[in-house]
C-alpha cells in the first residue's frame, strides 16, 4: 500500500489509528504490530513469512546474545547475521548471481527466487541485524518482549523503505506507552507526514513523468504507455531527462521518508532523519553526509569502522572504502550498473579524500556545480537499469550526439515543475519553513491546503510506486 | 484536556478533521456507475476471490476502486487539472493544450510503434478492393493536430501522419481504390477561418468537416452535391467532447453541434435475446443524447454494426465502412443514394451480404483509429480467419 493512495489515506491510516489510539496500553505495540502485518500483507502476503522470520531469527538470537556470555555470544550473532543475510542473498541476488555464472561458465543454474523482490527486505534486514549486533555490543538492552520487537521491525511507517530505524532509536518508547502519543508529536508529525507526500505526489510524480515521456511508463517490466525512446533522444532531452530524474529520485525518496518520519511522530516516535537538503551539498563527501543518512551510517557503523575503518593507514583506508561503497551501490539492486555506480562513488570519495577535498574547500561556486554534475551523472548509471533505458544507450544519447528528438517542448512543458522541483530542493524553502513553523496556525493552513492539493493528485493519478520499493 | 490547548495545535486538529471527515463521507456515498464528467465506467468492488488476495490481485484493484469511486471524484479532477495549468502545462491527460482554445488528442511520438498495426489495415482496405474491383472510394480523415499544427504549441514530438498517410493511399491505388485526400481542403477551409474540427472533440464539426468530405466524394464519384438545406439545421451549444473529458481544463471553450434535422427514419439492426437479429426503426438523431454529455453519441445513434438510412430521394445505394466520424455525414449521402447503408465493424463483422447487393463501397476512417483498429481485418470477407 502507498501511503501516496486513497486507500492509504482514507481507508487504512485512519482505522489504523483509531484503532492504535483507542487501544489500552498494554495492548498498544500488539495493535501496532497487527496493523503493520496488515499494511505489509496488503502489498504482498506471500512473503511475509519472510519478514516473520527475520524478526524470529533476530528476536531469538538477540535473547541468547543478551543472556550468554562468551564465545557463545559471538556463535548468536553470527547465526543472526547468516539468518538475516542469507534471505537477502538469496531473495535479492540468487537470480543476478546464477545469470552470471550461466553466463560466464555455461552452467545451466536455474533459481526459483523470486521474480519480485520482496518488498522491503533490504530495509527490515538491515534494521534487524543493527539490533542483534547492537545487543552483542551492549549498547541495548536486549528485547525479550516479542511484541516489541515484532513491532520495531514491521513497524508500518518505515517497513518498506526506510529510513533505517535502528532500535536504540524507538525502544524507550516502545517499552513505556505511557506518554507516547501527544497531540504535540501528532501536530508535528501531521505537518511532516503531509510535506512529505507533497514531495512525492506534487514534485516528484510531476517531473518523473517528464522522464517517463522520454522513456516510456512501465508496470511491471512491461511497457504501458510508449515514449521517445532513449535511441531516440537528443543529447538536450536526455540530459532534461537525467535533471528530471535527479529531481525525481531525490523528491520521491526524501518524500516517502518525510512521510514515515511523520507517520511514526503521530504513533509516538522519533526516527532519524534521512535527508538533509543533499543537493546544496560542497563535495560528494558531504553529500553522501546528506542522502539517505540512515544507510550510510549503517555501512559506516556495522561495516566500515569494523573493518578498521581510517585508523589502520591511508591504504587501508581506501581498501575499506571501496569494499563499503561496492556495497552500498549493490544494496540498491542485484545489477552491475548498481556495482558501476559504487564504485563511481568510491573512486570520487577516494580522490577527495586524497587530494581534491583540499581544493574544494577553497572554491565557493565551482565546488557545488562539481557536485551537482558528478551526482546527476551518477543518476543516469543508478537509471541506466531501469526497463527501457539501458547504460550503452543512455551513454550515447548523452555523450556522443547525434540528432534525434528536440527538448524544446519537454522544456515548456516541464518548466513549471522543474522549476518548483528545484527550488523545493535547495536550501529555501526549509529556512523558510524554521520561519513559520512555530506559527501553528500557519503551518496547520499549509498543512491542509497541501493535503488537498494531494489528494486532487491521487485521484487524478494512476499507480506511482516509489522508487525505493525496488531496493 | 482543555479545549484551549487542544487549539494549541490547529494542524492535529485539520488533519484529523480532513481525514476523517473526507473518509466518512466517502464511504456514506454510493459507488457511481459512471463518472458523467468523463464520460466513461467507473471500477466496480472487484469480487473478492482467494486466489486473487493470495496473488494480491483483490488489494491492487480494490485500491484502483476506492480512488476511482473516491467522494467528489469530479471536483478533485477538476482541481488537478487546475493546478497541472497554473504550472503552465501544454498538455493534461493526453491532450495537447493548442491555440485558439484547441484541444487535440496526443498521438504516438514515435512511428515505429503504429506502423505493423497500419499496415495490417492497409491491407485489408486493399483486399476489399480487390475483392469489388471499381467500386471501393477510401477517405481517411487527418487529425487535428496535423490540419491544425500551427496551433500546437512549442512543436511536439509526433507521428508523422502526413507520410503515413502518402505511403496507404500508395497501396489503395495500387489495389484500384479510389483515394479521396481531404488535407488539401481541410487546411484551405481552416486557413479561411472556418472550423473543421470541434474544439473539445477529436471528431470532425457536421457543417464543415463532414461537409466538405461529402463534396469530395461527390467530386470523386461523378455525383452532383446538394449541400443541406439552411432550414434544417440545429445548433446545439454547450457541447464538451472526448478531448475535455480527458483534460479537464479550466477555462475551456465549449463547442457548439451542428445537426441536420432531416425528415428521414432509420433501422438499426439490433439482437434479440435469441441472438437473431433484426432491423429496428429509429429517429435519425438520439434527441436525448443531445442533452447529456455524450453529444456527438447522438449522430445515428452512436456506433451499431449495422445502421439503414433512406428517403433523400436518390437512387442506388451505398454502402459506408465508417468509425464514429461516418455517423454524422452519412445522412449527407442520402441525397444521392436510395439507401445509404452504414456499417461498423465494431459491431458487425461479417458484411459480404451487404457489399454483394452490387452497391458503392465507401471506406472512411480517421486515421487515428485507422492506426489502431483491430477490427478492419475483417475487409478480407468471409473466408478469411485471423
Amino acid at each position: 500500500m502507498l501511503f501516496s493512495s486513497i486507500v492509504f489515506l482514507f481507508r487504512f491510516l485512519p482505522a489504523a489509528l483509531l484503532l492504535y489510539f483507542i487501544s489500552p496500553k498494554k495492548l498498544k505495540n500488539l495493535t501496532l504490530l497487527v496493523c503493520s502485518l496488515v499494511f505489509y500483507s496488503w502489498g504482498e502476503v506471500k512473503y511475509l513469512w519472510i519478514m516473520a522470520a527475520v524478526i524470529l531469527i533476530n528476536y531469538i538470537c538477540g535473547l541468547l546474545i543478551g543472556r550468554s556470555g562468551g564465545k557463545a555470544r559471538k556463535l548468536y550473532l553470527a547465526v543472526a547475521i547468516a539468518g538475516s543475510l542469507s534471505m537477502l542473498l538469496y531473495f535479492k541476488y540468487a537470480g543476478f548471481f546464477a545469470e552470471n555464472a550461466n553466463r560466464l561458465f555455461g552452467t545451466g543454474i536455474s533459481v526459483a527466487a523470486a521474480a519480485t523482490l520482496p518488498l522491503g527486505i533490504s530495509f527490515y534486514t538491515f534494521q534487524s541485524m543493527s539490533y542483534s549486533i547492537d545487543v552483542y555490543r551492549r549498547t541495548v538492552q536486549h528485547e525479550s518482549n516479542i511484541v516489541n520487537f515484532g513491532a520495531y521491525v514491521a513497524m508500518f511507517p518505515q517497513l518498506i523503505a526506510g529510513p533505517i530505524v535502528r532500535y536504540t532509536d524507538v525502544s524507550a518508547r516502545l517499552r513505556r506507552p505511557e506518554g507516547r502519543v501527544t497531540l504535540q508529536r501528532f501536530d508535528e508529525g501531521a505537518s511532516l507526514f503531509v510535506f512529505g507526500l507533497a514531495k512525492k505526489v506534487l514534485l516528484a510524480d510531476g517531473v518523473n513523468m517528464l522522464w517517463t515521456d522520454i522513456v516510456g511508463a512501465y508496470s511491471g517490466g512491461k511497457l504501458v504507455t510508449e515514449g521517445v525512446g532513449i535511441a531516440n533522444a537528443s543529447a538536450p532531452l536526455a540530459w532534461l531527462g537525467v535533471v528530471a530524474y535527479a529531481l525525481y529520485i531525490y523528491n520521491d525518496f526524501s518524500g516517502y521518508s518525510l512521510m514515515a518520519i511523520g507517520l511514526g511522530k503521530i504513533l509516538g516516535f522519533d526516527f532519524p532523519s534521512n535527508f538533509d537538503q543533499p543537493y546544496m551539498s560542497r563535495s560528494i563527501t558531504e553529500f553522501w553526509r546528506r542522502w539517505h543518512i540512515t544507510l550510510s551510517s549503517w555501512f559506516r557503523e556495522y561495516v566500515y569502522q569494523p573493518l578498521g575503518g581510517n585508523r589502520k593507514g591511508l591504504p587501508r583506508q581506501i581498501v575499506n572504502l571501496a569494499i563499503v561503497w561496492l556495497l552500498t551501490g549493490f544494496w540498491h539492486g542485484a545489477g552491475w550498473n548498481f556495482l558501476i555506480w559504487g564504485l563511481y562513488y568510491f573512486l570520487f570519495l577516494s580522490a577527495e579524500k586524497l587530494f581534491l577535498s583540499k581544493a574544494l574547500d577553497k572554491g565557493r561556486v565551482w565546488p557545488r556545480i562539481y557536485t551537482l554534475a558528478v551526482v546527476c551523472v551518477g543518476w543516469a548509471i543508478f537509471a541506466a537499469g531501469d526497463p527501457g533505458v539501458g547504460l550503452g544507450a543512455l551513454f550515447r544519447a548523452l555523450f556522443a550526439p547525434g540528432g534525434g528528438t528536440g527538448a524544446l517542448y519537454f522544456a515548456r512543458n516541464y518548466a513549471g515543475i522543474l522549476a518548483v522541483a528545484a527550488f523545493f530542493s535547495c536550501g529555501v524553502p526549509a529556512m523558510l519553513y524554521d520561519k513559520v513553523k512555530h506559527r501553528a496556525w500557519v503551518r496547520a493552513g499549509m498543512t491542509a491546503a497541501l493535503l488537498i492539493i494531494c489528494v486532487s493528485y491521487m485521484v487524478a493519478g494512476g499507480y506511482k510506486p516509489f522508487l525505493y520499493f525496488n531496493f | 484536556m482543555r479545549l484551549s490547548k487542544v487549539f494549541r495545535y490547529p494542524c492535529a486538529i485539520l488533519f484529523g478533521l480532513l481525514l476523517a471527515a473526507l473518509t466518512i463521507a466517502d464511504l456514506l456515498i454510493p459507488d457511481a456507475e459512471m463518472s458523467e464528467i468523463e464520460n466513461r465506467a467507473l471500477k466496480q468492488p472487484p469480487a473478492l476471490r482467494a486466489e486473487a488476495l493470495i496473488e494480491n490481485r483483490w488489494t491492487a484493484e480494490y485500491g484502483e476502486y476506492v480512488r476511482e469511486q473516491f467522494v467528489m471524484r469530479g471536483t478533485w479532477l477538476k482541481m488537478h487539472s487546475l493546478f497541472e495549468q497554473s504550472l503552465q502545462k501544454v498538455e493534461l491527460g493526453g491532450v495537447w493544450l493548442a491555440g485558439e482554445g484547441y484541444l487535440m488528442s496526443k498521438t504516438a511520438a514515435d512511428a515505429a510503434s503504429l506502423q505493423p498495426l497500419v499496415q495490417t489495415n492497409a491491407r485489408a482496405v486493399c483486399a476489399l478492393g480487390e475483392r469489388y474491383p471499381g467500386r471501393v472510394y477510401a477517405m481517411l480523415v487527418p487529425s487535428a493536430s496535423n490540419v491544425l499544427e500551427d496551433l500546437l504549441r512549442c512543436d511536439p514530438p509526433r507521428f508523422d501522419e502526413n507520410a503515413a498517410i502518402d505511403a496507404v493511399y500508395g497501396m489503395f491505388k495500387e489495389s484500384g481504390i479510389n483515394v479521396i485526400d481531404l488535407r488539401e481542403s481541410f487546411r484551405e477551409a481552416a486557413g479561411s477561418g472556418l472550423q473543421v474540427y470541434y474544439r473539445t472533440d477529436h471528431h470532425w464539426t457536421t457543417d464543415v468537416g463532414a461537409q466538405l468530405a461529402y463534396i469530395a466524394y461527390c467530386e470523386a464519384a461523378g455525383l452532383a452535391a446538394s449541400p443541406p438545406p439552411e432550414h434544417l439545421k440545429q445548433v446545439v451549444g454547450g457541447f464538451l467532447g472526448t478531448d475535455y473529458a480527458k483534460a479537464l481544463n479550466a477555462f475551456v471553450r465549449a463547442d457548439e453541434l451542428v445537426y441536420y434535422d432531416y425528415p428521414y427514419t432509420i433501422s438499426i439492426e439490433r439482437r434479440a435475446p435469441d441472438g437473431t437479429a433484426f432491423m429496428q426503426e429509429d429517429s435519425l438523431m438520439a434527441y436525448e443524447k443531445l442533452e447529456s454529455i455524450d453529444k456527438y453519441g447522438a449522430f445515428l445513434h452512436g456506433i451499431n454494426g449495422y445502421t439503414h438510412i433512406e428517403g433523400g430521394g436518390g437512387s442506388g445505394a451505398i454502402a459506408i465502412i465508417k468509425d464514429s466520424y461516418g455517423n454524422c455525414f452519412a445522412p449527407f449521402l442520402a441525397a444521392n443514394y436510395a439507401s445509404v447503408e452504414a456499417i461498423d465493424l465494431r459491431g458487425r463483422q461479417k458484411i459480404d451480404d451487404i457489399l454483394d447487393t452490387g452497391c458503392d463501397i465507401l471506406v472512411l476512417y480517421s486515421f487515428s483509429l485507422f492506426s489502431q483498429d483491430t477490427d478492419l481485418f475483417w475487409l478480407r470477407g468471409a473466408g478469411f480467419e485471423p
